[in-house]
């Protein structure tokens, strides 16, 4: 478990104030504000913006050598505070309905943020285990180890095969989605 | 700057196309069912209408109501097509949709009928504060919150149906507020609320309806000035419509002016009475004294006499007219109209 989860503190900060105002829109409506309302469109084009940013935004930075745009672990926290928050207020947006191919997004949200999740776990487990069983002795105990890392070390890039292609299933569904939503919801009269 | 950012991936291009390909393979095969956000309604208790006995029936046909992009027919054509009372009421320019159509920004029907909420979901779903009421022949400015303060919800006085009213909720309410007023009230007006309440707050009555007209001063009179202790309708269907019947006691000629009160008084103004004297001149005679009404009709308007004046004696006048007695010259403009002198003189 990571000894500072600074990051899991904003996204917890963030996404209570989200809650806050998202309850206020649901006493004023009465009901969950549906998908097409303007908080439910509102709360929608939000968050797939910050999944936007969460998609592009850190894998740009890590390219960059100029260290003024900011570290490099900043910037990855940014990317898992917008990849928590932003899912979430695309799962508020939902109104809880997942018919057809919104359905079919939230469900690639949400696998897509629970891959991120493990492969937060695993990545920053391997790393500091690495350094320990490298300059320990030898001895069955440390031969465990070490095969132990080495499945964590593949359950890492398993998760990181996961990650990404399904990220690309998601923004094609979800630009399908978005585009028949305005076509059916909004622009058909 | 050679390295790709790391979003970038084959894999996921190749499963983005997979997906895309999925979807348009699915939406050629079965229709754009992919995009339904919810099931229809399936309320059956309506007529069957377009073959079909509720909108649930029309699950995969999406054409049905929503119209392809390239087509120039929109939703409410679709829902016209089958709805066609509520096309005819449009065209009429009657009942609520007539009226709704009528408006300068007039709503859609999805405005107020939305869809795949569900087998259950509401067919009808309106506002009560933005709904122009009004067009209903009711005006709701009275009624936004209960006494308890609460909102008000249609179902408060639609309990069956939105298209259907009872007016005995109103004293439902009414009644649990000022019960002893209601009493009074429906004894008084009877029970009967619409023909007086319009809902925006004044009890009025459209009086032009009826054959005694409100002009004037009239309109601005309390009910009961001219209905005192009327307790039914017929009670105010049997009010007299003649002046003298309330403006008896109005009446400084104390009768001897007869009872035609309107030939000379209109409902503007009780005092500037006017009287079209055509039949002879007011002005008649001298300067020396102006005649009143009084001069030439001493006891009523009905009769007259030209003797009031010096110059008409029953002497003079008898001199002037030979061989006639005063009992056939009573009748003076029959042979002097205007007071000229008569032909032949």
């Amino acid at each position: 478990m990571p000894r500072r989860a600074r990051e899991l503190w904003y996204a917890l900060a963030a996404g209570v104030v989200v809650t806050a105002l998202y309850v206020v829109a649901y006493l004023q409506a009465g009901a969950f504000p549906t998908a097409s309302s303007l908080v439910g469109h509102g709360i929608g084009i939000l968050g797939s913006i910050l999944m936007l940013m969460t998609a592009t935004l850190y894998s740009v930075r890590k390219l960059l050598t100029d260290a003024r745009w900011g570290s490099v672990a900043a910037w990855l926290r940014f990317h898992m505070v917008t990849g928590l928050v932003g899912p979430y207020m695309v799962l508020l947006h939902t109104a809880m309905k997942f018919e057809g191919l919104a359905g079919l997004t939230m469900l690639l949200t949400v696998i897509v943020v629970a891959s991120g999740l493990v492969g937060r776990y695993i990545y920053t487990a391997v790393p500091r285990t690495i350094a320990g069983v490298e300059a320990a002795a030898g001895g069955p105990a440390a031969d465990r180890r070490r095969d132990k890392l080495a499945a964590r070390r593949r359950a890492a890039a398993t998760w990181h095969i996961v990650h990404v292609p399904l990220t690309w299933a998601l923004f094609a569904a979800a630009f399908v989605h978005i585009v028949a939503a305005l076509y059916y919801a909004t622009l058909q009269r | 700057m050679s390295r790709r950012p790391g979003f970038v991936s084959a894999t996921g291009v190749v499963v983005a196309v997979i997906l895309l390909l999925a979807v348009l393979g699915w939406t050629l095969a079965k229709g754009p069912v992919l995009f339904s956000s919810g099931p229809l309604n399936a309320d059956a208790k309506g007529p069957a209408l377009g073959g079909v006995t509720s909108h649930a029936e029309l699950a995969g046909d999406c054409g049905a109501c929503h119209p392809a992009p390239w087509s120039s027919r929109t939703m409410a054509d679709a829902c016209l097509a089958c709805h066609k009372g509520v096309g005819a009421q449009i065209k009429a320019q009657k009942g609520v949709h007539g009226g709704l159509a009528g408006m300068r920004s007039s709503p859609t029907c999805r405005g107020c009928h939305p869809e795949h909420d569900g087998a259950d979901g509401a067919l009808t779903v309106i506002d009560p504060t933005t709904f122009p009421h009004d067009l209903t022949g009711y005006s709701l400015r009275g009624h936004s919150r209960t006494a308890k303060g609460a909102r008000f919800t249609c179902a408060d006085c639609h309990p069956k149906d939105l298209m259907s009213f009872d007016q005995a909720i109103c004293a439902d309410c009414h009644a649990g507020i000022d019960a002893g007023f209601m009493k009074q009230h429906e004894a008084t007006y009877g029970k009967d609320c619409l023909p007086c309440h319009d809902g925006s707050g004044r009890a009025t009555v459209d009086h032009s309806k009826f054959q005694f007209k409100l002009t004037g001063k009239h309109a601005k009179v309390a009910c009961d000035k001219c209905h005192p202790s009327a307790r039914t309708l017929q009670d105010f269907q049997k009010t007299p419509q003649d002046c003298y019947s309330c403006h008896a006691k109005d009446d400084e000629h104390q009768g001897s002016f007869g009872r035609q009160c309107g030939e000379c008084h209109t409902t503007e103004n009780w005092t500037d009475a006017t009287f079209d004297h055509a039949v002879f001149p007011v002005d008649h005679g001298g300067d020396e004294e102006k005649a009143t009404c009084e001069t030439c009709h001493p006891t009523d308007v009905r009769t007259y006499t030209c003797y009031g004046c010096h110059a008409h004696t029953e002497g003079n006048v008898r001199d002037q007219h030979e061989g006639q007695s005063l009992a056939e010259l009573a009748d003076c403009i029959r042979c002097h109209p205007g007071g000229r002198q008569a032909e032949g003189d």
